[in-house]
Parts: C-alpha cells; structure tokens; sequence
C-alpha cells in the first residue's frame, strides 16, 4: 500500500505540489516517512539507558500515531494508523518487560497518556463493524493492554464479516492465554510482578490475580473451541486454517503445558543419525529450539 | 554450561532451519555448537505450535516439563533452574 502510493506521489509531483491542503492519506505517508527516516533503533539497544531511551522513543510515536488517527477519525487512513499505533505500544510495552529482565539499574516505567486506550475508544466508537480489521486483531493478540480484550470481544460479538469474527476469536485465546502463562511466571518472580502491575494498572491486575487459575484455563480452551468448530474453516492470514491454528494451541495447552508430558520427538540428528527424545529419560533435558540465519 | 559435564543433563537443539542433516552440520561446526539437534523439516515445529526462537523448554529425568521459555531467558534464570533440577535429579 505504501509503495504504490509512493509511487503515484513520485509520478506527480507538480500534481501534488499544487494541491493544497494535503489529504489525509498524504499526511500519514509524511508521518510515516518522518518516524522511519527517525528511527526507532532498539535493535542496537545494550545498555540500561539506551533501553530505557527505545522505550522512551517507541511511546513518542505510538502517541503520534494515537494523534493522527484521532485527528482523522472519519477518513479510512484511520486504520492504518491505529496498527501502526498498536505496533508501537506493543513494542515500547515488549520491550518495557525485556528491560526489566536484563536492565540492572534503570528500569522503564509504562509511558503516560493512556494510547491503548484511546485507541481502542476511537476503534469502539467508529469502526467495529469494519470488514478491514484483520490486521488490527491479529496486532492485538501480541498486546498486553487491557483495553484488547474489551475490543476483541466486542468484535466476535458484533462485526457482520465472518473472517473479521473468527480472527477476533482467536486473536481474543492467544491474547487471554499468552496472559495466563504471564501471571503464572509472575507468581514466582514478585519484583517483577510489581512492574507488571504498572503496565497494566494496578487494579486490573489485582483482580486478574484474584481468578480462579482453572476457570481462566477453561475460559481459555472455551474460546480455541470456538475458533476451531465456529470458524475452523476460515483462512489465516499467515497460512492455513483458524481452524488448524486454534487445534495447534489446544495442543500445545493440553500436551506442552509445564507439568505435562510432552509427546517424543524422533528424527534425524547432524550426522543423519535416528534418535528420540525419549531416550534421554533419566537425565535433565533442555529442549532448544533454534535457528541460524 | 561447564558446571553441567559429568550431570545427568543434556542439552538438545531442534533446529527450524528446515535444512539437510548435512547443510545442518555445516553450520553446527561452523558456529562450533556442541550439542546434539534435530534437523527439523517442519514436523516438529507444527506439532510444537513453535511461535518463534530461541524457545526453551526445560524436562525433568522423568520426562515431565517443569520450565518453558518463549525467547531467551537470560543465563541466570536459566542457569538457576537447570540447578535445582540437576540436583533433583542426581539425588534421584
């Protein structure tokens, strides 16, 4: 989408230089453009205080695009610049908990300004039965803001698209559940927790600490049901089905879950040699998924 | 990783690369990577709902998983973790 645009502007520009005031798709290609030629540059991040400064630098432009799409609520651009500002949030707050666990003396506190949730107050407001919010849901499942949840519920129950619907579904299990793994990490690290509770705000994350850990799960397993029998055969925009998606996380909570016993892995080693996982019983056993790139 | 030869423990890679025992073997003596791993063609990173690397899990002596970590989760932490479950396993 943006090349093409790109590409039109670089076709006209005599056309463009005329036309005054510029469109809103035009000024958000020009944000866009300003925030990249900026950059984020967390990549490079390996000190406390450069974390803490691409915390600091992701908060700023998750805010300008909060700014932008509520300056442009009524345009279709608005869209794009909610994902975008849903990206930011969900690196700055990312990266806020990467830098807690490698960070020895300069710890980010969550920005101010509340973005996830004035977001979420413009998407409620004006596009929930949008049939282009697949992007946005799927953006959402990585997120941590409260704020999600009550929109992906909202979508599952009233967007008229079938796909719109079945991607909120399982947008809503991953999200509900990636948080129920972090609670359960939290309960043994305190000092953490406490961090998190910032994130989040402190009575959300109060009441998330008083529910019943099964009746969460189940909540949870309820929602991947869902996903898989009401919209099974709806296509994932990654590949495949939601369908199969929502039947891969119910396995990985049934059978992959810290006190199971996962299921043997056999194949090939380096040396094209056959060996099982299981024949390593006995010995404490650290499974590493890797790659090389 | 030192203080663990000679210990009930291994470390087992599965690598995602999708590549040939052989190309796999490459890169391992290249990276000069001790370990042993599976070359995955696909299969064990679909059955595993694998969301992305470096993801941990660690297994206790009677095959039960006791920890997982999605990235990486520091030398401390993992450090610490494979302790207690290496003496578990060592008074066993």
């Amino acid at each position: 989408m943006r090349l093409v645009l790109g590409g039109i502007l670089a076709l006209a520009p005599g056309l463009v230089a005329q036309q005054s005031p510029a469109s809103a798709a035009e000024q958000y290609q020009a944000l866009v453009k300003a925030i990249q030629a900026e950059g984020a540059g967390f990549r490079g991040a390996t000190t406390d205080a450069e974390r803490r400064a691409a915390v600091e630098n992701l908060h700023v432009v998750g805010q300008r695009y909060v700014e932008f799409a509520e300056a442009h609520a009524s345009d279709p651009i608005v869209l794009e610049a909610a994902l975008e500002a849903i990206r930011a949030l969900n690196g700055e707050d990312s990266l806020t908990q990467t830098s807690w666990e490698l960070s020895t003396t300069d710890f980010p506190r969550p920005g101010a300004g509340n973005p996830g949730g004035r977001i979420v107050a413009l998407l409620l407001r004006d596009q929930l039965r949008s049939d282009k919010l697949v992007p946005i849901c799927l953006r959402m499942s990585y997120g941590v803001r409260p704020e999600y949840e009550i929109f992906l519920k909202r979508v599952v129950e009233e967007n008229p698209s079938e796909e719109v619907r079945g991607v909120a579904c399982l947008s809503l299990a991953q999200l509900l559940n990636a948080r129920l793994l972090k609670l359960d990490t939290l309960a043994e690290r305190p000092e953490l927790a406490a961090r998190y509770a910032l994130l989040v705000g402190q009575e959300f994350f109060a009441g998330l600490r008083r529910r019943d850990r099964a009746q969460a799960g189940a909540e949870v397993e309820a929602l991947f049901t869902k996903a898989a029998e009401t919209y099974g055969n709806v296509k994932h925009p990654y590949g495949g089905t939601l369908g199969e998606k929502a039947r891969s996380e119910l396995f990985e909570i049934r059978n992959l879950a810290v006190g199971r016993t996962p299921p043997d892995i056999e194949g090939r080693d380096q040396d094209g040699r056959s060996f099982k996982l299981s024949e390593y019983r006995g010995r404490v056993v650290l499974l590493d998924f890797w790659s090389e790139f | 990783m030192k203080e663990f030869a000679e210990r009930p423990f291994s470390l087992v890679g599965v690598n995602t690369n999708a590549q040939e025992p052989a190309k796999l073997k490459e890169v391992m003596q290249r990276e000069k990577l001790p370990w042993r791993s599976f070359a995955d063609n696909g299969d064990i990173v679909r059955r595993w709902n694998l969301s992305g690397t470096p993801t941990f899990y660690l297994i206790d002596a009677a095959g039960v998983i006791r920890r997982k970590w999605v990235g990486a989760p520091g030398h401390k932490v993992l450090g610490e973790a494979l302790s207690k479950l290496v003496l578990e396993a060592e008074k066993r």
